[in-house]
């Protein structure tokens, strides 16, 4: 798990999606995610949760029936040192408006287990309160999504923002 | 030289593929925003860093098409007021071609539009002054918007001398004006 690397997960995913037929009237099955990662403190917790840097998450999904999304992912500290903290993920989503083809807006709720480099786990729930496209239109911009981040080993809260998050379905 | 003339050569001929989307652009500038982070301390701890700002392209040349940006630097993560920043660069799109691979993902036409720039990040309580050389790859240029994705940058310092790197997750810079 700790050594999994997001470029082998992306490629092994890529390749499995070029033999899928791309169609525009078939919801898409397969996506990838890129959206930036911001964590901040929150409330009685004031100092800053993570190590500090810039993080960003990208991960696979798969999106079986008309509302459930799972998604494996990553959140890597990019900057200053690459790599130098990453968690790894498994998320459980939500779509809360059924997924149609003439539906253009939707949200999305999740809960999600990060695990992080040095055996740290976190456990979050996400809202994410806008997401404009979806299956159907092989692309969704996923906007100003929040999530609560409980770190029961130090048993503490805080938040991870999400600003941008772009999909693209195969 | 032989190589420039080249890569001279695939820029034009890429770019000769389609007319330029701001051909027909009624724009000339507007806002943009990104996060970023840069590994060089001396100029800005480590943190995620918010950018906003103006920007104006004034042309619409469907290849070496320049662009100009002004804008603060704040980082958010964690937040640290007293390290806020300008910014300010230029940015030349290399070329403005139809994304054919981006056709079976995407229902909206999308072009392909990679830059370079170069700019200057100065930290307003004066402790800090960077050059920067910076590459867009994944540039995307959609209607009235265009969104960079994984951005990178170089810093140097007022000798010339190397001192980091930095990293743009994500950019968008929409027209408005």
């Amino acid at each position: 798990m700790q050594t999994l690397r997001l470029p082998l997960v992306l490629a092994a995913v890529l390749l499995l999606a070029k033999s899928l037929p791309a169609s525009d009237t078939a919801a898409a099955l397969l996506g990838v995610t890129v959206s930036t990662s911001t964590f901040l403190p929150l409330g009685r917790w004031p100092e800053y949760p993570v190590p500090p840097g810039l993080y960003a998450r990208a991960g696979v999904c798969w999106l079986p029936g008309n509302r459930l999304e799972l998604e494996l992912f990553q959140v890597p500290r990019l900057v200053p040192d690459p790599y130098s903290e990453t968690y790894t993920g498994i998320a459980a989503g939500w779509w809360l408006l059924k997924r149609k083809r003439n539906a253009y807006f939707n949200m999305t709720a999740d809960v999600s287990i990060l695990y992080g480099l040095a055996g740290r786990k976190l456990l979050a729930a996400r809202l994410c309160p806008m997401v404009l496209g979806g299956p159907y239109y092989h692309y969704a911009d996923r906007l100003l999504a929040a999530a609560l981040v409980w770190d029961p080993e130090r048993g503490r809260v805080f938040l991870q923002l999400q600003l941008v998050g772009i999909s693209v379905f195969f | 030289m032989r190589f420039a003339g080249v890569l001279l050569s695939l820029f034009l001929a890429a770019a000769a593929q389609g007319h330029c989307l701001g051909e027909a652009k009624p724009w000339a500038g507007g806002f943009y925003i990104e996060t970023c982070g840069f590994s060089d301390t001396g100029l800005l701890p480590a943190a995620g860093c918010l950018s906003a700002g103006l920007f104006l392209e004034p042309f619409a040349w469907p290849a070496f098409n320049p662009a100009i940006f002004s804008g603060i630097l704040l980082p958010v993560a964690p937040f640290q007021k007293e390290a806020l920043a300008l910014r300010l660069g230029a940015e030349l799109t290399l070329f403005d071609t139809p994304a054919p691979w981006l056709r079976q993902a995407f229902y909206t036409a999308l072009r392909w539009s990679p830059a370079l720039g170069a700019g200057m990040l100065y930290r307003l309580d004066g402790s800090a002054l960077r050059f920067t050389l910076a590459a867009s790859p994944l540039r995307i240029r959609a209607g009235d918007a265009v969104f960079t994705l994984g951005g990178f940058e170089l810093l140097f310092d007022a000798e010339g001398s190397a001192r980091g790197w930095g990293a743009v997750v994500f950019k968008a810079a929409l027209f408005l004006f």
